[in-house]
């Protein structure tokens, strides 16, 4: 009668003092053979972090929710007595603007008309597409968000991430709900960039802080403390003249950029659905 | 009824970990406040490894730190080892720290956070093939340590309540 448990008391003992005495350098085997694999872009990795993202994404996509709601509720509390200056100033921001407005309409009429003369092929166009940070990663080791945009909205690999104006980062890891948005400021980002006004170009390369530096400049290239610096657009991968931040100092040759981080405080990001034509992605 | 409570209790510890690898990893308050947001994890593993080592399964261990890879954007296991060999290291020590002052802990704690930081910043940069900056992550660091009595406060009292 008492066979069946003893076979199987039998059987687990062994086993389970086998694991007692190799746990601990079986686990860090488990662990240095996943980073490897996850480094050479195993499939059954890929969907493993994609199904942790899936179940994590809406836990965290509640947080997010509650805790933008409380701070909402709070600032506006502590904003209400100042509604009377902040009238004021944008009143005169206002009028600032409407000068802006007629600028711009009669230098938009003149492009066109420009355009048209050179038979210009436009860019192709750009759709967005808007999401909440659900998540963020620390910030001493790596730069990166989770958002709530996912292939199902139309997001892919490789596309520019904006807050209002300025470039945030770009795509680099896509589930149907969820994706990754790897910062600029991040160690494993790099973008081809330019100055605005200026022939100038490198690439900007993240350091895990929150400037990003500017290498591969063309020699003997003046630059100067506030100009602002945007995607170039070489490659194809991220359109053209999004901005991205202003050169900060000069520390010799290296350049440092302040990225507009905007988004930090609304907690919304824009997915711009762009696709080159002839661009190849890899994977 | 009185089996669900004890092992209620003993998953108190697994539990608080979880939690916090997902807490910890929220859009809470400003964005800029997790530049200075202490390493909760470290301090709750090295906690529950000295004092009640019988309910951290290093297994549990691994999965968080997979959680916590997934949810960070590291490489896939880093954390995981990270975590395992706190865990690991704790336990070689942990008969010194039983029974000493306040103080012999948190100097410990000092010596095996700074292994386990260090640890993370040579991984990330060995990934990326560049160096990453080494100021964010020693006032992650100092902060995570300056973190450590208020949070062992917490934890003492969650132990002596909820799990003993």
């Amino acid at each position: 009668m008492a066979r069946g448990p003893l076979l199987f008391a039998r059987v687990v003992r062994p086993v389970r003092s086998l694991w007692q005495r190799f746990a601990f350098a079986t686990l860090i085997g488990m662990a240095l053979s996943l980073m490897i694999a996850d480094e050479v872009d195993i499939k059954v990795f890929k969907q493993i972090k994609t199904n942790v993202i899936h179940s994590v994404g809406a836990l965290l996509e509640l947080g997010a929710e509650t805790s933008t709601a409380a701070r909402e509720s709070f600032e506006t509390l502590a904003e209400l007595g100042k509604f009377k200056d902040e009238l004021v100033r944008l009143r005169l921001e206002n009028n600032e603007l409407k000068k802006w407005k007629y600028i711009a309409g009669s230098l938009n009429s003149q492009n066109i008309a420009l355009r048209d003369l050179h038979n210009f092929v436009p860019l192709p166009t750009i759709k967005i597409i808007t999401g909440r940070v659900i998540s963020y990663s620390g910030g001493a080791f790596t730069r990166s968000i989770l958002i709530n945009v996912g292939s199902k909205n139309g997001a892919r690999l490789g596309q520019a991430v904006m807050s209002s104006f300025a470039l945030v980062g770009v795509l680099v890891e896509v589930t149907d709900e969820y994706s990754r948005v790897l910062l600029i400021t991040d160690l494993n980002s790099q973008i081809p960039v330019k100055i605005q006004n200026s022939s100038v170009s490198g690439i900007l390369i993240g350091d895990n802080s929150q400037l990003a530096k500017l290498f591969f400049l063309p020699q003997e290239s003046v630059l100067a403390e506030g100009q602002v610096v945007t995607t170039s657009g070489r490659g194809g991968i991220l359109p053209p003249d999004l901005p991205i931040g202003l050169v900060k100092k000069t520390e010799g040759l290296k350049l440092v950029v302040e990225p507009f981080d905007d988004w930090a405080r609304s907690g919304y990001v824009r997915v711009l659905n762009y696709k080159f034509s002839g661009t190849i992605l890899v994977n | 009824m009185q089996i669900i409570l004890s092992t209620g209790r003993q998953t108190v510890p697994v539990v608080t970990m979880l939690l916090l690898a997902l807490i910890s990893s929220m859009p809470l308050g400003s964005f800029h406040t997790f530049e200075i947001f202490p390493m909760l994890n470290i301090i709750v593993i090295f906690y529950w490894t000295v004092y009640r080592p019988d309910l951290v399964p290093p297994f549990v261990l691994f999965l968080i730190g997979l959680i916590d890879d997934v949810v960070m954007g590291t490489p896939l296991g880093l954390m995981a080892s990270v975590f395992v060999l706190l865990y690991g290291v704790t336990l070689t020590q942990r008969q010194f720290f039983i029974g000493k002052s306040f103080y012999v802990t948190w100097l410990g704690f000092s010596i095996i956070s700074a292994f386990c930081i260090c640890l993370i910043w040579g991984l990330v940069a060995l990934f990326a093939g560049r160096l990453g900056i080494v100021i964010t992550p020693f006032i992650k660091y100092t902060i995570t340590l300056l973190s450590f009595p208020s949070a062992a406060w917490l934890l003492v009292r969650i132990q002596r309540h909820l799990v003993d």
